[in-house]
């Protein structure tokens, strides 16, 4: 056991060494992206270019700038090409949007799910089942950006039932902050709703026929108590193991769509913003964490499964 | 963006054994059993049918295009009017408000801030979307059975390998990859010696989401060779003398193919899907050319002024991709009722 | 308001800068200017601005409009511009020097006198040398506009802030300011109204860029810098007393960054009180059909959109392709893509700037359609019919859907035409390298100097072409025209304002090296609270002077 999440271990330190290689990359490969012009400005003379590259080093081969960003990043003391502000006091500010966010959906779709999916698994077959699958598929179909933007517009915008974006620190005013994250977690929790409902339906189905819940029937125990002891238990760990990838993954890139769309101004629309000015401080500072988190969490679930089924050790 | 995730990895091969062994028994073959479940299942053939008339009424653009709407998806009509119940209206207002749909053969659901007509850029759109999708979803198919095949039968080092890579692509930040490479790329195209491929090109949005997607497919499909090469007519194939590529080619992935089949609707709308994220942030399709994620982008740019423009190509978009779902599911099932592999979006 | 007209003379060279200070105010009191200082309404109170905040909070290293609107009030120049409402803000008053510089010597040297017993906002002495101090740092860490300092003799040698630049004398003890120059240079009267040489106390300005805490100045507010990417807050300086500068309404004024989208929410509903950018493309019909009495339009800072057309390939190496794009433009077309937002023109030195004429249009009425037949005739007689072009554009708001009219027109004129959007961080250097070969694009200039040569050196003078990446991509290398405009840039500007007109006429009219179609409106929208009538502040350098922001 011990050999094996050493391995894992390793397998995670490579693959984030890969990320921020490629990173760094593919931002220094695109012509005309030379950041010293961009720095300049307006009319750039060539005495003022070469005074930028000296100071920001651009006139260094590339693995010595990579070495030099990396290590700027691990010392926290990465400053951006575009604003040349610290870009880690710009996530610090950042990060609790991204993770009101991402938290606030995760617990409502988890909560939805279960409620849904245990639902429409009881009724199995019935008319309400169908009906709530269409729903929950109809779901999954919906880009989370498009169904964002017409919730804001709306019900933020024409009804004002919801404010129309933007984002209410926790500190300054705790049901504002709630009432501005409900149409965000709304909508990006309708596409996991979708999926993990019908997860758990299907495990929910396949559980119930399993002996040893047949067993527990014979020996009398309640329907209620069978459900909930050992058919819920056993139908939520694959979920739960799934909500865990999935909200790394969520962090990592998907809630940049939501924030986008809703302005809130978290380390998704930072990302967003520094990509498209082309600024690689921020870019490869947010990749790296974006991907330390879903290698982290997958990492966890690899040991868990390892732990928990040894099989899979010996793979 | 959900993550395709199937309950294979902690399955185990035993899952396999059983499902072969069941089916084995049934005495149809297992395409015939799945043919006549899909037969009876009136709402996935259903939706089914939606797709394919999707695909028709996008295919039949140039028709609305040339005899109705009596323009192109890329003509513009700023100082343009058009008559509305008997009043003339400016396509766009000085003000730069677009009109909404009209209903009539010009501008039937209303134009855009350049003037052009909705309806026809959707259809020409939906051609884009529907290519990117499907070819995108093709190539990913194929580089994920390949590498899910050699990753594993050969395991060891080259499973190794091909198995960090995946979890490299896997662990990028899904959005941020589509925008970088977009970005990059979107510049001067992509120089890779060979071949040279324009900056304009379909060919780097579809790229760009076949790679992403490939860990997705390759993950459960090398688990499932990993279960099939331990079985016996593997083994007996081995003892006549067959070499590896044989093994894998002839033997096992033939047995991959009802796995595939399954995957792929699923493939499609989700790559449709990405198309629409990467449209939306300004890296798929290069503009001027429509495509349902562009025009989603666009539309929510200028909700305020003209909800329509966001409206429109975000239902089309959806009513594609849930037939495909709807349908993709009806294939699962027909498949294996109580199939373990499931490939959830 | 044409600026000129009959009150041109022609003077000798020698008093020509001298005369040019007392022409202005003429000229200015004559044409009329409206309100000067900070307006009518309320004195007091405090107000909350959204921006995107300065690039640079250094004086001598910003470049971005919302930088020079807050600096200008920290930070006061020998001269400076007047802070009065529309063009009459272009007129150039004292500042910290008593009076405006003597000009002697050919144009070589300017003589000024530093107001006595002055004090920065940390109570040290203003001292004459500062300024030669000022110089240097621009110089040395290579500012934006340090170019513009470049004709005064041993400015550009200077390589530390302990070197001496020969050509500025000062005496601390009477305050006497000498700048000699090693050619006349008529930019030079500007330089000296501009922030990025206003002095500032020797021992708190090291030679780098100094962005948290910035040097102290004087002005009529001190600043202090909370969170440089987030908020600053000014305060007015009680200190302050300069004749001819107004000392400004509002107490405080706390300058928040946002996002475009959510100031204008904050302003329509009070939690902002301005903001220094326009409402998006998709709320500004809203807004303006709301609140029509708390926003307007003006075509300040001075600007000009026009399509270079690359003279140095085909198509448009040939005269008759670049005028059909004249002809076909139809800048109402171009006015919807700007939300209404554009002020359609046919010239290429925009409105509010020295040589301005608003003259004939040979090409049409900018306010009618645009002429397609007679393009099309055009590009058939050229011979380039059916050549593919490439419309260059890149990705901001709304220059993409600019690119796209574009495209369509060129494909309606006879042209096979495509679409290239660029990233605009990259843009200006890929069209402005010459082997790229961008046929026709999209660009536009914004005023950084209120001096005609800023627009006509760098778009279309062949000394420009130097540079890479330049901004003359039309690539135009004119004998004619490279002669014309050396010899203007040597007069001052207004004396020569009509043949600067003359020039214009060359470049658009006859031998129409680019495609001019209009200038941009700027927004000023207020809260409810703001008094937007009276005190708006519109300044065609500032954007909005904020000195004249008041309370309802």
């Amino acid at each position: 056991m011990g050999r094996f999440v050493v391995r894992r271990i390793i397998a995670m330190v490579l693959v984030l060494f890969a990320i921020s290689v490629v990173t760094f990359f593919i931002f220094n490969v695109i012509p005309g992206g030379d950041p010293a012009v961009r720095l300049a400005g307006k009319q750039p003379q060539p005495a003022q270019l070469e005074r930028i590259r000296q100071q920001w080093g651009f006139d260094k081969p590339v693995y010595v700038q990579y070495a030099k960003t990396m290590e700027q990043i691990f010392t926290g003391e990465v400053v951006s090409y575009a604003t040349q502000t610290n870009v880690v006091d710009e996530i610090r500010h950042d990060a609790p949007r991204t993770f009101a966010l991402a938290i606030g959906a995760a617990i409502m779709w988890m909560f939805f799910a279960v409620v849904l999916g245990l639902y429409t698994a009881m009724r199995a077959g019935k008319f309400a089942d169908r009906f709530l699958t269409v729903l929950a598929l109809i779901g999954i179909s919906m880009p989370v950006f498009w169904i964002g933007a017409l919730m804001n517009y709306y019900l933020g915008f024409k009804a004002g039932i919801f404010p129309n974006g933007g984002y209410v620190e926790l500190t300054q005013n705790p049901a504002d902050w709630f009432y501005h994250l409900l149409m965000p977690w709304t909508a990006l929790s309708i596409v996991f709703i979708g999926i993990y409902s019908r997860i758990l339906r299907s495990n929910v189905l396949d559980t119930v026929n399993e002996d040893y819940v047949r067993t527990a029937r014979a020996k009398g125990l309640s329907e209620r108590r069978i459900l909930v002891r050992h058919v819920l238990r056993n139908s939520l760990i694959p979920v739960v193991t799934l909500w865990g990838l999935d909200f790394g993954a969520v962090l990592g890139g998907g809630a940049i769509l939501t924030e986008k769309v809703f302005d809130l101004q978290g380390v998704g629309q930072y990302a967003f913003e520094s990509v498209q000015q082309l600024d690689v401080p921020p870019v490869l500072t947010i990749t790296m964490f974006g991907a330390f988190f879903i290698v982290l969490l997958n990492t966890v679930v690899d040991i868990v499964y390892a732990a928990l089924d040894p099989r899979i050790r010996l793979q | 963006m959900a993550a395709e995730r199937t309950e294979f990895a902690f399955e185990g091969p035993a899952a396999f054994e059983d499902e072969a062994r069941r089916q084995r028994v049934a005495g149809l073959g297992p395409w015939r059993l799945a043919l006549r479940r899909l037969r009876r299942n009136r709402v996935a053939l259903a939706f089914g049918a939606l797709f394919i008339l999707v695909v028709l009424v996008c295919l039949a653009a140039p028709i609305w295009a040339n005899d109705f709407a009596h323009t192109g998806p890329l003509k513009n009509h700023l100082t343009d009017t058009v008559t509305v119940d008997g009043k003339k209206k400016d396509v766009v207002t000085p003000d730069g408000v677009p009109i909404g749909p009209t209903y009539q053969s010009r501008f039937f659901l209303g134009a855009d801030t350049n003037g052009r007509d909705t309806a026809v850029r959707l259809l020409y759109g939906g051609r884009n979307s529907l290519l990117i999708g499907v070819v995108a979803a093709l190539i990913t198919t194929l580089l994920a059975v390949l590498l899910g095949i050699l990753a594993g039968y050969m395991r060891g080092m080259v499973d190794g390998v091909i198995s960090r890579v995946m979890d490299v692509v896997w662990a990028f930040p899904v959005i941020l990859l589509g925008i970088a490479l977009g970005t990059a790329f979107a510049q001067s195209g992509l120089d890779l010696g060979i071949v040279t491929i324009s900056g304009d090109s379909k060919l780097i949005p579809i790229l760009i989401i076949a790679i992403v997607y490939v860990p997705y497919m390759a993950r459960p499909i090398r688990g499932q060779v990993l279960a099939l090469r331990e079985r016996e007519f593997v083994e007996a194939a081995r003892a006549q003398g067959a070499g590896p590529l044989r093994l894998m080619f002839s033997e096992i992935l033939p047995n991959l193919s009802s796995t595939i089949v399954v995957f792929f609707p699923l493939m499609v709308a989700n790559a449709i899907l990405l198309e629409a994220a990467l449209g939306f942030v300004g890296v798929g399709v290069r503009p001027p050319e429509p495509s349902w994620g562009t025009m989603i982008g666009d539309g929510v740019d200028h909700i305020l002024t003209g909800p329509h423009l966001a409206i429109v190509p975000g239902v089309m978009l959806v009513i594609t991709v849930l037939a495909l779902n709807v349908f993709g599911d009806g294939v699962r099932d027909a498949f294996d009722p109580r199939a373990t592999v499931k490939l959830e979006r | 308001m044409p600026i000129g007209g009959s009150f041109v003379r022609k003077i000798g060279t020698g008093l020509a800068v001298a005369c040019l200070a007392v022409l202005t105010a003429t000229v200015m009191v004559a044409c009329g200017s409206s309100g000067g200082g900070g307006g009518g309404g309320k004195k007091g109170g405090s107000i909350r601005i959204g921006s995107v905040l300065p690039d640079k909070y250094d004086p001598t290293q910003n470049q971005t409009i919302q930088a020079y609107q807050a600096q200008q009030l920290v930070y006061t120049p020998l001269n400076t511009f007047k802070h009065a409402q529309g063009s009459a803000g272009a007129e150039v008053v004292p500042g910290l020097a008593g009076s405006l510089p003597k000009v002697t010597n050919g144009g070589k040297t300017y003589k000024l006198k530093l107001r006595p017993g002055l004090k920065y906002s940390d109570g040290s002495p203003i001292k004459a040398s500062d300024f030669e101090n000022t110089v240097k740092r621009l110089v040395v860490t290579g500012g934006p506009y340090s170019s513009f300092v470049s004709s005064i003799v041993g400015a550009e040698a200077v390589k530390s802030c302990s070197a001496d630049i020969k050509g500025i004398v000062t005496n601390d003890k009477t305050g006497d300011i000498t700048v000699n120059l090693s050619s006349p240079d008529t930019k030079i009267p500007f330089a000296l109204s501009e922030t990025w040489t206003a002095p500032t106390p020797a021992a708190k300005s090291p030679c780098k860029d100094s962005e948290n805490p910035p040097p102290p100045g004087y002005g009529p507010y001190t600043w202090t810098i909370q969170n440089p990417s987030r908020q600053f807050t000014l305060t007015k300086n009680p200190k302050f007393n300069l004749p001819g500068i107004p000392k400004g309404n509002v107490d405080k004024m706390t300058v928040i960054k946002s996002s475009v989208t959510k100031m204008t929410q904050d302003v329509i509903n009070g939690k902002l009180d301005f903001m220094t950018e326009d409402p998006t493309g998709d709320q500004l019909p809203q807004v303006r059909s709301k609140y029509p009495d708390r926003i307007s339009l003006a075509p300040s800072p001075p600007n000009i959109y026009y399509f270079f057309l690359n003279t140095s390939t085909p198509p448009f190496n040939k005269l008759e392709a670049r005028q059909a794009v004249n002809y076909a433009i139809d800048s109402r077309a171009l006015q919807r893509v700007f939300s209404g937002r554009l002020l359609p023109g046919c010239t290429f030195i925009p409105p509010d700037v020295i040589g301005h004429k608003e003259g004939p249009c040979p090409y049409g009425d900018p306010k009618g359609p645009g002429n397609v037949a007679k393009a099309k005739q055009l590009v058939k007689k050229s011979g380039t019919a059916g050549q593919a072009v490439t419309m260059w554009t890149n990705n901001k708001d709304p220059r993409p859907a600019i690119g796209d009219y574009m495209r369509d027109l060129l494909n309606q004129i006879g042209y096979k035409a495509k679409l290239k959007v660029l990233d605009q961080q990259v843009y200006f250097a890929q069209v402005g390298t010459k082997s790229n070969k961008a046929q026709i694009g999209f660009t536009d200039w914004f005023m950084d100097f209120p001096h005609p040569s800023d627009l006509l050196e760098p778009s279309v003078a062949g000394a420009a072409l130097a540079s890479s990446p330049t901004f003359n991509t039309s690539y135009v290398n004119d004998p004619v025209l490279n002669k014309k405009i050396a010899d203007l840039v040597k007069k001052p500007p207004k004396s020569v304002a009509s043949q600067y007109s003359d020039l214009d006429k060359y470049i658009v009219q006859d031998k129409a090296y680019l495609a001019p179609y209009g200038t941009e409106e700027s927004t000023s929208f207020f809260s409810e609270r703001m008094d937007a009538k009276n005190c708006n502040g519109v300044h065609p350098f500032y954007k909005n002077d904020w000195l004249q922001f008041c309370l309802k």
